[in-house]
């Protein structure tokens, strides 16, 4: 396609020189200028004869597609991290005030709930060795200040009482 | 008012013991915390623009912003590439400048050698620029084609470092309008640019050999038309990947509104961590997307200031040569020189064009930053 591109304009650049050279002085010198200047013009845009516009809307769209596949993966993965984030400071926060409690050798998952691409807290497994007082102190700080019901703060029986 | 100031001091206290007792909780926990940019760079890859780059080893995406050295190494880099080059161009320009005068000195020695003196200058000046203007051509194709494969891992790297960051229709417009104009930008220049610069080169000579104003029109017409084409693509790119960054922020900040407003209805401490989470993986998506355009913009330099100098620097030796030798003889070999400048100048136009679009997207990427 280049190739007879630059052939035809080439051609058109030979054939502007060689008529304006045998073009007879005035208004039909003024003609061939015209017209030779029109054809130039003509053989410089040919290429967008050729132009697909059914194929570049595809490309279009297959770009547009490709970034959103990209923005929502990458969307995902940080809203994977966030949760790794939260379920650590999380259980960070249920495991230093179960210390302070005096609860022996405690352990905590926390499951997370999304709202809004949100992470937050909405669950709990717990287990160590702690008394009922200590258990309930520990679950209303924990509905208190996680926001996660009693209901929902499941404890592994492996304590003393 | 008394009672207003009283219950404003009361609520004031309270959140201030609020504050302070989540310092103090956040102060114990955050041993535990979990390292957010570690995490994300898990996720997003950095190390495949890395090696798409293909920057010296001393340049570490890691260690920037350490412009100085990296300015350092790309200065001895050009100075020994570019060398052979300018030789080379100075070598050109100054036959020119014999030619024409030998031109001169044949004119004033009568009308019979005038003509043909004419014609072995335009043989001679062609003969020197038409071998280097392949040369130069396929160097400019070859950066840009460079800038091209560069491109493809750049953009989607910032893309999902813009999208982590929580501007997700910011980061796919972005991403797909650059990507779009980066395409057609590749295309124009290797597919129709390089092509008409071979004509107008061909147009330039036939116009220096025959003294056609046809010629020397469709020349004229042809630079034009590149030149103006480059231009329109490039405000075209501007002010597309502008208005597309701005309408998609505005939808973002919707996302980002509802995410704040499910944050403030969570419990104090869940509230508090979900924040800090947040605002956590913002600064690491936005550290990363920093260092990696910061990179990106260094790799985009090193691989076009080479063919951009040098096609630069010739555009600048030609029109010196052609300026020296305007007056001397019938000028056929100077009007022929400053062609051939202008053949340089729209290669060089290209080029510059095709970094310059890798700039402006880098910038729009980097500029953004979530409210």
């Amino acid at each position: 396609m280049t190739e007879a591109w630059i052939k035809g304009l080439t051609a058109a650049a030979v054939i502007s020189a060689l008529a304006l050279t045998l073009a007879p002085k005035g208004a039909g010198y003024r003609t061939v200028k015209l017209a030779c200047g029109a054809m130039t013009v003509i053989m410089l845009i040919m290429p967008l004869r050729n132009f697909d516009i059914d194929s570049f809307a595809l490309f279009s769209a297959q770009l547009r597609y490709d970034g959103e596949r990209i923005a929502e993966r990458a969307g995902e993965d940080s809203l994977a991290v966030k949760r790794i984030i939260i379920q650590g400071q999380a259980r960070a926060y249920i495991l230093d005030k179960a210390a302070e409690l005096g609860i022996r050798d405690p352990e905590a998952e926390v499951e997370l709930s999304v709202r809004d691409g949100t992470p937050y807290p909405a669950a709990v497994r717990l287990r160590g060795s702690a008394d009922g007082e200590a258990r309930g102190r520990l679950a209303r700080f924990i509905e208190g200040q996680l926001g996660i019901p009693e209901e929902r703060q499941y404890w592994d029986t492996n304590d003393e009482n | 008012m008394y009672r207003k100031c009283t219950v404003l001091k009361k609520k004031a206290k309270t959140a201030a013991m609020t504050a302070a007792a989540l310092f103090l909780l956040a102060g114990s926990a955050s041993a535990a915390l979990p390292d957010a940019g570690e995490e994300l760079s898990r996720v997003i890859d950095t190390q495949a623009v890395e090696e798409a780059a293909g920057l010296p080893p001393e340049i570490d995406l890691r260690l920037l912003p350490d412009l100085d050295g990296a300015l350092r190494i790309l200065y001895g880099r050009l100075r020994e590439e570019n060398r052979v080059m300018l030789s080379d161009a100075l070598k050109s320009a100054a036959i020119t400048v014999i030619m024409s005068f030998v031109c001169a000195a044949a004119a004033a020695l009568g009308e019979g050698v005038s003509g043909p003196a004419r014609l072995a200058a335009a043989a001679v000046t062609a003969g020197i620029f038409v071998s280097a203007g392949g040369g130069l051509m396929a160097q400019a194709t070859e950066a840009v084609g460079k800038l091209e494969d560069f491109s493809n891992v750049l953009l989607p790297t910032l893309a999902a470092a813009e999208a982590a960051a929580g501007l997700f229709t910011a980061a796919a417009a972005k991403y797909s309008a650059a990507a779009l104009f980066f395409n057609i930008l590749t295309n124009l220049i290797s597919r129709l640019l390089t092509p008409t610069v071979f004509v107008f080169i061909a147009a330039s000579v036939g116009e220096a050999v025959t003294g056609s104003r046809a010629l020397s029109g469709a020349a004229s017409l042809i630079k034009y038309a590149a030149i103006m084409t480059l231009t329109a693509l490039l405000l075209a790119f501007t002010l597309y990947i502008s208005v597309s960054g701005f309408t998609a922020s505005a939808a973002d900040a919707s996302a980002v509104k509802a995410a704040k407003t499910a944050i403030s209805t969570m419990m104090p401490l869940a509230g508090s961590i979900a924040s800090d989470a947040a605002s956590a993986v913002m600064s690491a998506a936005a550290a990363i997307k920093n260092s990696v355009g910061a990179f990106g913009m260094l790799a985009v330099i090193f691989m076009s200031a080479g063919p951009f100098l040098n096609t630069g620097a010739r555009y600048l030796i030609y029109k010196c040569a052609s300026a020296l030798t305007a007056e001397v003889g019938d000028g056929t070999a100077a009007k022929l020189t400053g062609r051939f400048a202008d053949a340089c100048g729209i290669m060089t136009s290209a080029i510059g064009a095709a970094a310059l679009m890798r700039f402006i997207s880098v910038f729009s990427f980097m500029g953004a930053m979530t409210a």
